[in-house]
């Protein structure tokens, strides 16, 4: 039997646990290996399936995007593996809609009936808001505590203990200063909500910590870029919305203030640009201040000037379909009058217009997001991220904690968490 | 050297081994017997065995490092050293580049749900929604309704007015107790005069417009589109019009409309997945039930004015020609695309009048029809 030769560490990057003694230990590299062609042959078997059940499929779809992504991602040369399943997705849907459901109707027609304008009405919608909100940092909640649990690296599942009633009780903590700020307090909050997640998140049976002193100075002025932006945009939406009232003629006030529309797209890109700029500053702040077992530090470097480019592209092509799709449903309205005692019908043009302006948006669009964001993004942060003391890895052992069975149905209602 | 009795090949196979227990790795030789693939360590002892009908392939990882994994669920963990040992592999393993059991886990689930889900979907929309919001609306006392009903009016004159170019609210409704608004007032009383449970405060709310209608809201509001009686030949036409919203108020067919656009929208913004959103589906659902349910409403609302007006022996005829007047308008397209109109075909509504018809007499006297066509003025 001959003895192949083989290669010592077999791929490229190094491998944990094969130092030279008395080295300094190098950082394992993550790389990203997935393919853009294997996408984008996924996001098409992804659109057509989901088209077919009318988006019952799209449990299974987002299953299998994450399994591409996880997949694509390897810490030295082992890549990580996600192994969620999209049965366990969908009856989470089945449990939340059989509560919200009624629930959000029972809301509807309480709320007809007392009136908006009331004071019962104004108090019932100010509770729903609350519970809204709070219902969402719960949904986020589970959604890291189930992909923590589905995420493996080496077999070793990760996990995420905590309650979810204490991380809500911050969140909504939180959310109430940075409403009284008005939101210059956020990165404060993201800082305590990451720490509270990743202090409770864990490898195997190996704890991970945040340092929740982590020096935030370097975010306070991305932020408030950011947040400037949205001010400047309400103010210039908002004189629009007084000149066309004090003249009268919607139509007219248009026409005369198209001169100030440039100045609106140009807004509203700078506003992406710097809210991505703080989004990738905050990135690797938090995840250098994250450790795994006390020993494993990660660091990571992407490129601004990538990201942002991602990020516009991302939003110019965002626009131009859901300009499409606009158009195709005004066409449907056009097409299609009706009126009380003797209706014009729709006409079949008007239904298909319709169609494809809901196709567009439901299906089109996030498939391109996906395939030209997602990707480039994922390909470009992931490849940037390094991990120190990865020999320390090898000692990690499995938890026996299984973690949730039902997933995410909060999330997919709330439309939270969008990978 | 450990022996094997392989079938196939001979040279076992490098790889890396994760026991899954701890994230240590091992590396390992892999030989194949009749029915498993057996690892063994370095130092020759044998660690344990994979049978070959539950080694499958890790989809999406790199192709240079092949993953392979144990069953469904399995931990553990075997890393190809080489890429060639997988194509090696896969003539050997059945299962190798295939889920457990596709049609298990995958397909079977998949047309199980969807199938329950389109059968939940079609009992709620078709059956579950009319029928609670049927019942809702007959047992809501009427005062929330009217509150409901008054929002539910400013919107739809507002809406009607911005449709003809008109904006605010003194240019479009008419002054109220004009003799042409007692008239109709007198009209709505004779009509409801027998009725079990007439409906509350109904009041007939005259618009200058020119839109040739009428519509019946929650609230126990008519609208009434002074076009209707400008283009209108006789008295009885417009006070058969009037008694056919009755019909509508009397069944409570507005506050049903209303409860179920609520629903249908709902429930479409749900099964998207964006409970805010969804509303372009939503909208083209709510027609569609609208569309396919309406045509019963109208024709309960058509044979309540029916025996209302023969109970009073007024003449109801004069509808059918009003019918068949605004039918020729529109002829072709009502006829080809009747399941999505909101009305049953005008033809179909004038037969049933004309065979339906008892009464003789007119509804308003001379002078009452000539101040119903001034109201506006």
């Amino acid at each position: 039997m001959e003895d192949a030769a083989v290669d010592d560490d077999g791929a490229p990057g190094g491998t944990a646990g094969e130092t030279t003694p008395g080295a300094a230990p190098r950082p394992a590299q993550v790389t990203f290996t997935g393919a853009w062609w294997d996408l984008f042959t996924l996001v098409l078997k992804n659109s057509i399936f989901t088209l077919l059940t009318l988006g019952i499929y799209r449990f299974w779809a987002k299953t299998e995007l994450r399994r591409y992504f996880w997949a694509s991602s390897a810490l030295g040369d082992q890549p990580f593996e996600y192994t969620g399943r999209g049965l366990e997705l969908f009856l989470g849907f089945l449990v939340v809609i059989a509560i919200l459901g009624p629930s959000s109707l029972l809301y509807d027609w309480t709320l007809g009936i007392v009136g908006m304008e009331s004071s019962t009405g104004a108090l019932l919608q100010t509770g729903y808001s609350i519970a809204i909100l709070c219902l969402i940092h719960v949904a986020v909640y589970r959604i890291w505590r189930y992909r923590l649990s589905r995420t493996s690296w080496r077999g070793i599942r990760f996990g995420l203990d905590g309650s979810t009633w204490s991380y809500v009780g911050i969140a909504f903590g939180w959310s109430v200063l940075v409403g009284l700020t008005l939101g210059v307090m956020y990165p404060w909050a993201r800082r305590a909500l990451w720490s509270y997640r990743m202090n409770n998140a864990r490898f195997g049976t190996t704890p991970m910590a945040f340092d929740p002193d982590a020096p935030i100075g370097g975010l306070v002025f991305p932020w408030l870029c950011a947040l400037v932006f949205p001010g400047i945009l309400f103010g210039l939406f908002a004189y629009i919305a007084a000149r066309s009232a004090i003249d009268g003629n919607t139509q007219a006030a248009g026409q005369s203030l198209a001169w100030l529309w440039p100045f609106v797209i140009a807004a509203f890109l700078l506003w992406i640009a710097a809210a991505g700029w703080y989004r990738l500053k905050e990135f690797v702040l938090f995840l250098s201040h994250t450790r795994v077992g006390g020993e494993i530090t990660i660091e990571t470097t992407p490129k601004l000037v990538v990201a942002l480019g991602l990020v516009i592209l991302n939003a110019v092509v965002s626009a131009v379909i859901l300009g499409a799709a606009a158009a195709l449903a005004t066409m449907a309205f056009v097409g299609s009058a009706v009126n009380g005692a003797n209706p014009e019908p729709l006409s079949g043009l008007a239904i298909a217009a319709m169609a494809g302006a809901g196709l567009t948006v439901l299906i089109v669009l996030p498939a391109v997001s996906t395939l030209i964001f997602r990707y480039g993004l994922t390909r470009h942060i992931v490849g940037s991220i390094r991990a120190t003391n990865v020999e320390a890895l090898d000692a990690v052992a499995q938890s026996s904690r299984q973690g949730p069975t039902r997933a995410e149905g909060l999330a997919d209602a709330f439309d939270v968490g969008a990978f | 050297m450990p022996s094997t009795s392989a079938p196939s090949d001979h040279a076992p196979i490098e790889a890396r081994y994760f026991d899954g227990r701890t994230a240590e790795q091992r590396r390992v030789r892999l030989t194949l017997t009749e029915d498993s693939l057996v690892l063994w360590e370095e130092t020759g002892r044998q660690l344990t065995r994979w049978p070959r009908r539950e080694v499958h392939l890790v989809k999406y990882t790199s192709r240079e490092t092949p993953q392979l994994r144990r069953g469904r669920d399995g931990d553990e963990r075997l890393v190809l050293a080489r890429r060639d040992d997988l194509v090696r592999l896969k003539r050997v393993l059945p299962n190798l580049m295939r889920h457990e059991s596709p049609w298990r886990e995958v397909w079977r689930p998949i047309l199980l749900f969807s199938a329950a889900a389109a059968g939940s979907l079609y009992l709620l929309v078709a059956v579950g929604i009319p029928h609670s919001a049927d019942f809702l609306a007959k047992h809501i006392p009427d005062d929330w309704t009217r509150r409901a009903g008054a929002a539910a009016r400013d919107q739809m004159i507002t809406l009607l007015g911005a449709v003809e170019g008109k904006r605010s609210k003194a240019a479009i409704v008419c002054r109220p107790k004009t003799d042409g608004a007692k008239a109709i007032a007198r009209l709505v009383s004779r009509l409801t005069r027998s009725t079990d449970d007439p409906p509350r405060a109904l009041d007939v709310v005259p618009l200058r417009l020119k839109l040739v209608n009428a519509f019946a809201l929650p609230g126990n509001t008519i609208l009434l589109s002074h076009g209707l009686v400008d283009q209108a030949e006789s008295g009885n036409e417009v006070a058969a019009v009037i008694a056919h919203e009755i019909g509508h108020l009397v069944h409570h067919h507005p506050t049903k409309v209303a409860l179920e656009q609520a629903a249908v929208s709902t429930t479409f913004g749900l099964l998207i997945g964006d409970i805010f959103g969804g509303s372009v589906m939503a909208g083209l659902g709510g027609m569609l039930v609208k569309g396919a349910y309406s045509r019963e409403a109208e024709r309960e609302a058509d044979a309540w004015a029916v025996e209302a007006m023969n109970r009073e022996n007024m003449d109801i005829r004069p509808a059918a020609t009003l019918f068949e007047r605004l039918a020729r308008e529109h002829k072709d397209i009502e006829r080809a695309l009747r399941y999505l109109s909101t009305h049953p075909l005008s033809e179909t509504r004038a037969a049933t009048i004309r065979r339906e018809a008892t009464g003789t007499e007119a509804a308003f006297t001379d002078d009452e029809w000539r101040s119903i066509r001034a109201m506006c003025d």
